[in-house]
């Protein structure tokens, strides 16, 4: 295991989507959380993790 | 506290996202559920610990079934970009790496948060001892005995 470098999978998306647990693929995505969750359901709920993809995170200040 | 008052470290890796060449970013991932209603999927959650609040984006709130405009009144605090509104949710439960937890999450009024989930002061660093190596890139996570 290793630091795992999301960059090349979030690469042009933006908004919520849901990543493989290997995370190299992108399973779904939605402009809202609402949306993503309506295609998971639709995919049957595979194994994956959700999280908001932005364009620049390094901004961040909190 | 006494070094066998903890579970077994956990480590959990940094993860790189894009933007700024090799930030790395402490993140864990989370399992929440209120009432009947849970995620079908983990979330990231940020670990921070300039939050003195444990943060949820108002459209996870919103997925696990809060109605935010019949929350009430909103209370306003102070972030590094200025003011915002929050609401106080109920406890919710929170399952971390298998861990157990009840959280009162704050909601902020700010749809482009860019974190689902953030931990801060009032959460993850009340149940666990956290080591930072990010020169290693890792940190470790030793959940307290006491308390789960």
């Amino acid at each position: 295991m290793a630091v795992t470098n999301l960059t090349k999978t979030l690469k042009g998306k933006i908004g919520w989507v849901s990543v493989s647990n290997d995370n190299k693929k992108i399973i779904a995505q939605g402009k809202t959380l609402r949306q993503l969750l309506a295609r998971l359901k639709h995919l049957g709920n595979p194994k994956g993790f959700i999280m908001v993809a932005a364009k620049d995170y390094s901004s961040y200040v909190g | 506290m006494k070094q066998n008052q903890f579970q077994t470290p956990i480590k959990i890796w940094y993860d790189i996202l894009p933007g700024g060449p090799g930030v790395k970013w402490p993140i864990l991932k989370v399992k929440l559920k209120h009432s009947e209603t849970s995620l079908p999927q983990p979330l990231i959650a940020l670990v921070d610990s300039g939050a003195n609040k444990s943060i949820l984006h108002p459209l996870v709130a919103e997925a696990l079934g809060f109605n935010l405009e019949k929350l009430g009144a909103s209370d306003k605090g102070i972030s590094v970009s200025g003011e915002y509104k929050s609401w106080q949710l109920p406890a919710i439960d929170i399952n971390i790496y298998g861990y157990d937890f009840n959280l009162p999450f704050t909601v902020i009024d700010n749809e482009r948060l860019i974190w689902p989930c953030i931990l801060g002061e009032d959460s993850i660093f009340n149940f666990a001892r956290l080591d930072f190596q990010k020169f290693k890139g890792y940190f470790e996570l030793r959940f307290r005995k006491d308390i789960n």
